[in-house]
C-alpha cells in the first residue's frame, strides 16, 4: 500500500523586489497513516512554507511552486485546480496554525466557526452541525461546550482558542493534520495541556499529524519521526531516537548541544553554532550550513552534499557520512 | 558578609484601573539582589514580571512600595539624580526588532547614551563605539550600518553593548532571548555570562525558559499572578521546588531526550492562567492548586523560610523549624538575610 | 583535485559567511526600489518631475511673455510659433501654461508645507504629552474641522482681498488638521515601541525622545500626507482661480486661464482644454505617487 502523503523534490521561491527567494530547494518525505511526524527548524528554514505548500496555500505571485509532486494517496494535489483544491482542504488535509489569537474570525461565535467547515465539506443541516461542534469541543477538552460554542473568540483565553482551532481542524477528521508551530505562543503549563490533547487525538483518530515546531523538548514528548530542516531542505531524518540519540548531521548535533536542559549539569557550557541562519537570497554554493559548521571540509563549500544512509530508516545529507571512493 | 546588596525591592505593588475593576499586576513584592549575582524571575504571561523589571528602572511607576539601589531610594530622586542613577542600571529589552530605532545607525545607537550623559568626548566617541562592538563580538566596521541589515541576534547585541555603553553596575534583562533562534539564544546567553565575569555585573534575569534560566542564574525568583511564590538558590528550586506552582511548571517542561520523555512522570496542570483583573482571593494559586485546602481559599499564605535561603509563600509549609527558631516574623516581609 | 583531498578540512571557512557579504539598501534604498516596481507611481514621479522642470524652464524656451497682448494674433489654434494657440487677448499659451504651472506648484508646496509644520508640531505635542493637553489640543483641532472651509476661505478673501498670499492663508487655515491627526495617531502607536523605552532607560529626556526618536520614524506616513494635500491645494486655489477670487489678471493661474476659456470652449476649445489638462494631470499624478509612496513605506511590504 501506498504511502498517505509523499512529497518529492518539492521546490518553491518567491520574487521579491530584492531578488528571488529559494524558499524550497527539493524536499522529499513520506507520512504513512497514523504515524505522526516532526519537521524541526529555525526561523527561515522553510517550514512554514513547506506546510503552505502540501496545501498549495501559497499566493502566487509572488510564490512560485517551481517543481515538485505532493502526493495525497496517489493523487498530485498541485496539479489540481483551485475549486478541486478547495474540496480537498479541510476535508483530507487540516491545518492548525501558530498564533490562536489571530487565527479564529472575531465576529464569528465559536461553534459556527466550527460548522463552517461541516456545513460546506460534509452538506450537513443546521443542527446537525451545531451538535457535532459540541462533540468537537468536548473532546477537544473545553468544559460547558454548548454554551461555549455561543461564545465569541475573545471571550476565551489563549489556550482554549487553540482548542477550538484543533476541534475546528478535526471536525471534518481529515487524514492528514498539519500542525504550524501550534504551541510556540502559548505558556508552558497551556503547551502542556495542548500537547497532551494532541496525544489523546493520536490514540482516538486515525489522523497523521505533521508538527511543525523549533522546540526540540516538544518533539521528543510526541512524534515518532522527525526530520531537521535547514535553508530549503531536509538535512536529516530518522525516528526520534535516531535523532536525539545519534544525530548525525553537525546542524542536528549543533541544535541539540545548544539547548539548555533541566537536567544537564549545571556547570557544563552550552555550545552555540556559530554565525546566523543564511540569507535566503544568496545561499552559498555547496552545502548551505558550510559556513558555520566545525567540521566542515573542502568539498563541502563545493558540492551540494547527497542523501547518505546512516542506518535503517536514518538518512541524511551531508558529506562526512560519504563513502569516499565512491564521488 | 555584610555587604549592602545591590538592590532591594520592598512590598512593591502596581496596580492598574482598567474598566472600573483593579488589574494588579504586581502585589506585595519584595526581592533583594546582591552584587555581582544573576537573579533569574520567572514566571508566565500575566505574572508581571516584566513589570517589576521595568519599575526598578523607573520605567513605569509603582503604586506602592519602594526600591533601594544601592541604598537610595529611587522614589525620593529628583530628575537630575536620577539621570545620574540611569547610568548605574540598564535594560536589555525582548524584541530585537522593536528595541532598536530603525531610523539610527549603529554609531548613532551607541552614541546617544555618550552624548546624553557626556561620557566621552565627541572626538572620543567612534573609538568608544568600535570598542563597544568588539565587546559583545560584531565587527567593528559596521558603525553605519542600519539595524535592519542585522540579524536577530546581532541586533540582541547591539542591545547589550548599548546597555553597557554607560557602564552600568545592574542590567535587567527582560526577556532577551525570548525572540531569538534556539541556536543563538545560546550565543547570546553565553555572551551575557561572559561580560559578567569581566565588568562585574549583576544580572536580573527575567524569563519564562526555566531550563536557560538554572543555565544562567545563581537564584531564582517564581512569580504568580503578581506574586512571588518561591525564592531560592538554583539548585534549592530545581533539585527541591516547594510550591506546587513551580513543580507543576517544572514537570510541564518537555526534555529534548526521548527516552527520559517517556519514562518522566508527566503532570499537566489543569485549568487556565487566571487573569490579574480582580485576582483569587487568598493563595492565588489556589483554584488550580492540585494540593490545596480550604485554607488556601480563605488566607493568603505569609512568606517563610523553610530552610537555608530557601522561601515559599504556601500553607504546605507553615512552621517550618527555622521560622520557628527566629522572632515570630511579620507577615508579608521578606526576612532579609546578611 | 583528487577525491581524497576534498575530504580535507576547510580552512577560512568565514569568508563563506554572510555576515560581511552584501550590504541590504538603506531604508530610502528600499523605498525607492519599491516605488520603481509600481508603474504608476514612477510614471507620476516623472511627470511631475517633467512638470517642475517645464514651471522652471518653459518660459525660456517659448519666445513670448504671458503678458503680451497681440490682438492681431487672438485665439489662435496651436501653430508652429505658438504650441498653444493664443487666448482671447492674443497672448501666448504655451506661456501662460509655464507661468501657471508656477503658481500652482508653488501655491501647492507652500499650503502643503505650512500645514506640515503646523500638523507636525500641533499633533506631536498632543501625542507625545498625552492626557489634558492632548484632549485640549485636538478638541480645538475638532472644532476648527467642523466649521465649513469654503465658507472661510471665502469670507478671508472678501476681507483680505484676491492674490497669492491671501489663497494660502486659506488654504492653510484647516489644512493643517488632517496633518496634525494622522502625526499624533501615528507617535501614539510609536510611544510604546521598545527603543522609545530604552531611551528613556538611557536617561534621555523629552525633547530628545520627540525628535530625535518619535518624529523621524513618523516621516513615512508623513511624506504620504504632504504629497496628497497637495493636489488638495492645487485644485482650490484653481477652483478660486475660476471663480474669481484668485490671482487677477494679466497673471497665468490655470484656474483664471480656465475661467477665459470656458466662454470660448465651443468655437475655440484649446483655451479650455489646456489649462483643464494639466490640472488634472498634475492631481492624478500627485494622487497616484502618493499612494504609491504609501504602499513602498509600508512595513508589511518591507520584508
Amino acid at each position: 500500500m501506498s504511502m498517505l502523503l509523499e512529497v518529492k523534490d518539492l521546490r518553491v521561491s518567491f520574487k521579491t523586489y530584492m531578488g528571488v527567494v529559494r524558499a524550497l530547494r527539493g524536499v522529499s518525505f513520506s507520512v504513512d497513516r497514523r504515524q505522526s511526524i516532526a519537521i524541526v527548524g529555525e526561523s527561515g528554514c522553510g517550514k512554514s512554507v513547506l506546510a503552505q505548500s502540501l496545501m498549495k496555500l501559497i499566493v502566487t505571485p509572488p510564490g512560485v511552486i517551481e517543481s515538485g509532486q505532493v502526493l495525497l494517496e496517489g493523487d498530485d494535489l498541485l496539479c489540481k485546480s483551485n475549486k478541486e483544491i478547495e474540496r480537498i482542504r479541510g476535508k483530507e488535509i487540516g491545518m492548525i496554525f501558530q498564533d490562536p489569537m489571530t487565527s479564529l474570525n472575531p465576529t464569528m461565535r465559536i461553534g459556527k466557526q466550527i460548522m463552517e467547515g461541516l456545513r460546506k465539506h460534509l452538506r450537513m443541516s443546521r443542527d446537525k452541525a451545531f451538535a457535532r461542534a459540541v462533540e468537537m469541543l468536548e473532546l477537544v477538552g473545553i468544559s460547558n461546550p454548548t454554551r461555549r460554542a455561543l461564545q465569541y473568540p475573545h471571550e476565551l483565553s489563549g489556550g482554549m482558542r487553540q482548542r477550538v482551532i484543533i476541534a475546528i481542524a478535526l471536525a471534518l477528521e481529515p487524514k492528514v493534520l498539519i500542525a504550524d508551530e501550534p504551541t510556540t505562543a502559548l505558556d508552558v503549563t497551556i503547551q502542556a495541556q495542548i500537547l497532551e490533547l494532541m496525544k489523546k487525538i493520536q490514540k482516538r483518530m486515525d489522523t497523521s499529524i505533521i508538527f511543525i515546531t523549533h522546540d526540540l523538548g516538544v518533539v521528543a514528548n510526541l512524534c515518532d519521526q522527525v526530520m531537521v530542516m535547514y535553508a530549503g531542505k531536509i538535512v536529516e531524518k530518522g525516528s526520534v531516537r535516531q535523532i536525539y540519540h545519534h544525530p548525525a548531521h553537525p546542524y542536528t548535533r549543533g541544535l541539540l548541544k545548544s539547548c539548555p536542559r533541566l537536567d544537564m549539569d549545571t556547570k557544563e557550557r552550552l555550545l552555540p553554532i556559530e554565525g546566523s541562519p543564511p540569507n535566503l537570497l544568496h545561499i552559498p554554493s555547496g552545502c548551505a550550513f558550510c559556513p558555520r559548521c566545525s567540521e566542515a571540509m573542502r568539498i563541502c563549500a563545493n558540492r551540494e552534499p547527497k542523501t547518505f544512509q546512516v542506518s535503517l530508516s536514518h538518512k541524511v545529507d551531508c558529506w562526512k557520512h560519504a563513502n569516499q571512493e565512491t564521488i | 558578609m555584610s555587604t549592602k546588596p545591590l538592590v532591594e525591592i520592598k512590598n512593591l505593588s502596581k496596580h492598574y484601573r482598567v474598566e472600573g475593576a483593579q488589574l494588579r499586576a504586581v502585589s506585595g513584592f519584595n526581592l533583594t539582589i546582591e552584587r555581582g549575582e544573576t537573579v533569574g524571575l520567572v514566571g508566565e504571561s500575566g505574572c508581571g514580571k516584566s513589570t517589576v523589571g521595568r519599575t526598578i528602572l523607573r520605567l513605569c511607576m509603582p503604586t506602592a512600595g519602594e526600591i533601594f539601589f544601592n541604598g537610595v531610594d529611587l522614589s525620593l530622586l529628583r530628575r537630575q539624580e536620577l539621570k545620574k542613577m540611569r547610568q548605574k542600571m540598564q535594560m536589555v529589552f525582548q524584541d530585537p526588532y522593536a528595541s532598536l530605532n530603525p531610523r539610527m545607525n549603529v554609531q548613532d545607537i551607541l552614541s546617544e547614551p555618550l552624548e546624553i550623559h557626556q561620557l566621552v568626548a565627541r572626538r572620543a566617541r567612534v573609538h568608544r563605539c568600535r570598542q563597544l562592538l568588539q565587546l559583545v563580538g560584531l565587527n567593528p566596521n559596521h558603525l553605519s550600518r542600519f539595524p535592519h541589515e542585522f540579524s536577530g541576534g546581532q541586533r540582541q547585541r547591539i542591545g547589550i553593548a548599548r546597555a553597557l555603553a554607560v557602564e552600568p553596575e545592574f542590567i535587567v534583562c527582560d526577556e532577551p532571548i525570548s525572540a531569538l533562534d534556539v541556536s543563538i539564544q545560546a550565543q547570546v546567553v553565553n555572551l551575557l555570562k561572559d561580560l559578567q565575569k569581566k565588568m562585574n555585573l549583576t544580572y536580573l534575569f527575567i524569563a519564562h525558559d526555566l531550563a536557560m534560566v538554572r543555565y544562567i542564574s545563581d537564584k531564582v525568583a517564581v512569580m504568580y499572578l503578581g506574586q512571588l511564590v518561591e525564592f531560592g538558590t538554583a539548585a534549592q528550586i530545581y533539585s527541591n521546588p516547594l510550591h506546587p506552582y513551580t513543580r507543576a511548571l517544572l514537570a510541564s517542561i518537555p526534555i529534548p531526550d526521548p527516552e527520559i520523555e517517556k519514562k518522566r512522570a508527566h503532570f499537566v496542570l489543569k485549568g487556565e492562567v487566571p487573569s490579574p483583573i480582580d485576582p483569587p482571593k487568598g493563595c492565588p494559586f489556589h483554584p488550580r492548586c492540585p494540593q490545596a485546602t480550604k485554607l488556601c481559599a480563605i488566607k493568603r499564605p505569609s512568606w517563610q523560610e523553610v530552610s537555608g535561603g530557601h522561601f515559599t509563600a504556601c500553607h504546605l509549609h507553615p512552621n517550618s523549624p527555622i521560622s520557628l527558631g527566629k522572632k515570630k516574623p511579620q507577615p508579608k516581609v521578606k526576612l532579609i538575610l546578611t | 583535485m583528487k577525491n581524497s583531498d576534498l575530504f580535507l578540512p576547510l580552512e577560512n571557512r568565514e569568508a563563506l559567511s554572510d555576515e560581511n557579504g552584501c550590504h541590504s539598501p538603506s531604508f530610502w534604498g528600499g523605498v525607492y526600489r519599491r516605488l520603481y516596481c509600481n508603474r504608476a507611481a514612477f510614471a507620476s514621479l516623472v511627470i511631475l518631475v517633467l512638470l517642475a522642470m517645464l514651471a522652471i524652464t518653459g518660459p525660456l524656451l517659448s519666445s513670448h511673455t504671458y503678458f503680451e497682448t497681440n490682438l492681431t494674433q487672438k485665439n489662435l489654434v496651436p501653430t508652429r510659433d505658438s504650441w498653444f494657440g493664443t487666448d482671447d487677448l492674443g497672448r501666448d499659451m504655451f506661456t501662460r501654461i509655464c507661468y501657471g504651472a508656477r503658481i500652482s506648484l508653488f501655491v501647492g508646496i507652500t499650503a502643503a508645507s505650512i500645514d506640515l509644520i503646523i500638523g507636525v508640531l500641533w499633533g506631536g505635542i498632543a501625542a507625545f504629552a498625552g492626557g489634558r493637553v492632548d484632549t485640549l489640543l485636538m478638541r480645538i483641532a475638532d472644532i476648527l474641522y467642523a466649521i465649513p472651509y469654503l465658507l472661510i476661505v471665502i469670507m478671508l478673501m472678501v476681507v483680505m482681498g484676491t492674490g497669492l498670499v491671501p489663497i494660502i492663508i486659506a488654504l492653510t487655515i484647516t489644512g493643517w488638521i488632517n496633518m496634525a491627526r494622522i502625526v499624533r495617531g501615528q507617535i501614539f502607536q510609536l510611544k510604546e515601541q521598545e527603543y522609545i523605552l530604552a531611551a528613556t532607560a538611557l536617561g534621555a529626556g523629552r525633547r530628545r525622545i520627540l525628535f530625535k526618536h518619535l518624529i523621524p520614524n513618523v516621516m513615512g506616513p508623513i511624506i504620504v500626507t504632504m504629497t496628497l494635500t497637495i493636489p488638495t491645494a492645487i485644485f482650490t486655489e484653481a477652483f478660486l482661480s475660476f471663480l474669481g477670487l484668485g490671482v487677477q489678471a494679466p497673471m497665468a493661474s490655470w484656474g483664471t486661464m480656465a475661467n477665459d476659456g470656458l466662454p470660448a470652449m465651443r468655437y475655440y476649445p484649446w483655451r479650455l482644454f489646456f489649462p483643464a489638462a494639466f490640472i488634472s494631470i498634475t492631481m492624478l499624478s500627485f494622487n497616484l505617487l502618493g499612494d504609491g509612496l504609501r504602499d513602498a513605506l509600508d512595513p508589511k511590504s518591507r520584508k
